[in-house]
């Protein structure tokens, strides 16, 4: 059997330049590959406007509010480690007195699953925040869910 | 002769069928004249703020077609996934009308036409374009990707701060314009409602402007959605009495606005997680020590969401002046937030002895000048 390694985005990126007041300078879209008939990865992406940038999911308390991926917890398949991030920029914010990372133009964050069933759907939430050069969002909640087929 | 018929046929065409539209519903064609792989097309829409694939089909013979119907014009886009994993994508404007997509091999690169709406975007974008490419320009040239600093003088960074804004105003002018000669326009409302109700829009001065569009556009959702907005800008308005509100300060007493009436009132909301409000924070410091006995309090109204991270903000930046918060964070329904509509922080009002907002959002390291220059 051939399997066909698809990273499909749903279509949530690049709606257009007027787009990105409406809703919030950060647009999401997931994928997701199926590695092996037990196994598969859930791609996670953001998507900034220019000028704006979310945060890492490693920053202490104290400071911006991090980034933080929830999985729903489902009979059909189980985490595989954590969630996992490219570099983030990271710089030292004497504002907040500490170390913060953050991502700009885009980012995805990957999650592995060990599946026990072929197909299921995978559902979560993403936390985060935005900011600019001159001000910032409230942090805001977005939904996912991912069908694995 | 020939010429003025057929303008009046148009002219009819263009006037007459809002309604008749609304209840045809919409047809979306799309035809690929190279299209050689097997490949899906999906519509793909806004619900509650998310995407969604609300239609899809297979293309046959390069050729694909949606039906269906929308209650009001909408952002959507065509989206064609091929069987090789390449996608691509294209917005545009979905109303109740014939849209067609005409294409070669690329989605992307598609000829639309039918929708009134996409053809109006179009005309505005070709008006703003050039003014955001010389922002995005100058943007390129003043910043770096690897965050060091750029080597620019200072007079080269005011000039260019300069050009930005004023491009800025003449974008702002070109939509304004646009607004106002399309009173029966989606697109009009569209750019109304996301571009001229911007962060700080002044309630005053756009809500003669949001009563030009017609009755059927005013009462529609995004009519409604930006009249709400007016009207929770207006209660932040400069000459307008602050609204009566209570808060909860660290030892859980109830603090109500009212209290200071007989002072200036520097009425700073922030939060915790918001840099440019806690990089502001040494210049309300400074604001303080000099002005506290001047007949000036500053309230903070925080929209942190727990105690623990409000109250270490406000020790680690040792804020000497009253703090307060309901602690529900900032997008609650019916929140402080909402009902002056503050969508994004650092914000601020000064408010007279009377209870009447004087002046807004004052930011800087002369911070304690423009304040005193308002206090008597």
């Amino acid at each position: 059997m051939k399997s066909i390694f698809l990273i499909l985005f749903l279509f949530v990126a690049g709606a257009g330049a007027s787009e990105a007041q409406i809703l919030t300078p950060v647009h999401w879209s997931y994928a997701v590959k199926k590695t092996s008939p037990k196994e598969a990865v859930i791609f996670l992406k953001a998507d900034m406007d220019a000028g704006w940038h979310i945060y890492s999911q490693h920053i202490n308390e104290g400071g911006p509010v991090k980034t933080t991926i929830k999985f729903l917890a489902s009979p059909d398949f189980t985490l595989k480690g954590t969630t996992i991030e490219p570099k983030p920029i990271t710089k030292m914010e004497q504002v907040f007195g500490m170390e913060v990372s953050y991502f700009e133009k885009s980012v995805i964050f990957q999650q592995k699953i060990s599946l026990k069933t072929g197909q299921t759907t995978v559902k979560g939430s993403i936390g985060y925040m935005t900011c600019n050069d001159e001000k910032c969002l409230p942090p805001a909640t977005e939904e996912f869910s991912v069908a694995i087929k | 002769m020939k010429k003025f018929i057929i303008t009046t046929l148009s002219f009819v065409t263009f006037c007459l069928p809002l309604t008749l539209m609304a209840q045809m519903g919409y047809t979306i064609t799309g035809k690929f004249a190279a299209l050689n792989v097997p490949a899906k097309a999906y519509l793909v829409t806004l619900h509650d703020k998310r995407w969604k694939e609300t239609d899809s089909v297979v293309i046959k013979n390069g050729k694909f077609r949606f039906t269906g119907k929308v209650d009001e014009p909408q952002t959507a886009f065509i989206a064609i996934q091929r069987s090789s994993g390449k996608r691509d994508d294209l917005p545009f404007y979905l109303e109740n009308s014939n849209i067609t997509f005409t294409a070669k091999d690329s989605i992307k690169n598609a000829v639309v036409s039918g929708s009134v709406s996409d053809k109006e975007d179009r005309e505005l974008s070709a008006l703003t374009t050039p003014f955001t490419i010389k922002i995005t320009k100058i943007q390129n040239e003043f910043s770096r990707d690897d965050h060091k600093p750029v080597n620019k003088t200072a007079a080269e960074k005011k000039n260019a701060g300069d050009s930005i804004q004023s491009y800025v105003a003449q974008i702002r002018n070109i939509e304004l314009k646009f607004i106002e000669t399309h009173p029966n326009s989606f697109m009009a409302l569209y750019t109304f409602n996301n571009f001229i109700l911007n962060g700080h829009f002044n309630s005053a001065e756009v809500s003669p402007l949001f009563y030009k569009f017609s009755p059927q556009l005013q009462s529609s959702a995004l009519g409604k959605l930006a009249i709400d907005r007016i009207i929770s800008a207006e209660r932040r308005g400069l000459g307008v009495k602050i609204i009566d509100f209570t808060q909860t300060d660290f030892d859980g007493k109830v603090f109500n606005i009212t209290s200071l009436r007989g002072k200036y009132v520097l009425l700073d909301f922030w939060a915790s997680w918001c840099y440019w409000c806690r990089a502001e924070n040494p210049n309300v410091i400074k604001a303080y020590q000099q002005l506290k006995d001047r007949n000036l309090e500053i309230v903070s109204v925080s929209f942190d969401d727990t105690r623990a991270s409000w109250e270490g903000a406000v020790k680690a930046d040792k804020l000497p002046w009253l703090q307060v918060s309901d602690l529900k964070g900032m997008l609650v329904r019916d929140g402080l937030a909402a009902k002056l509509d503050i969508t994004a922080i650092p914000q601020n009002l000064l408010i007279n002895p009377e209870g009447v907002i004087i002046a807004a959002n004052l930011r800087g390291e002369d911070l304690p000048a423009k304040l005193a220059a308002l206090i008597k």
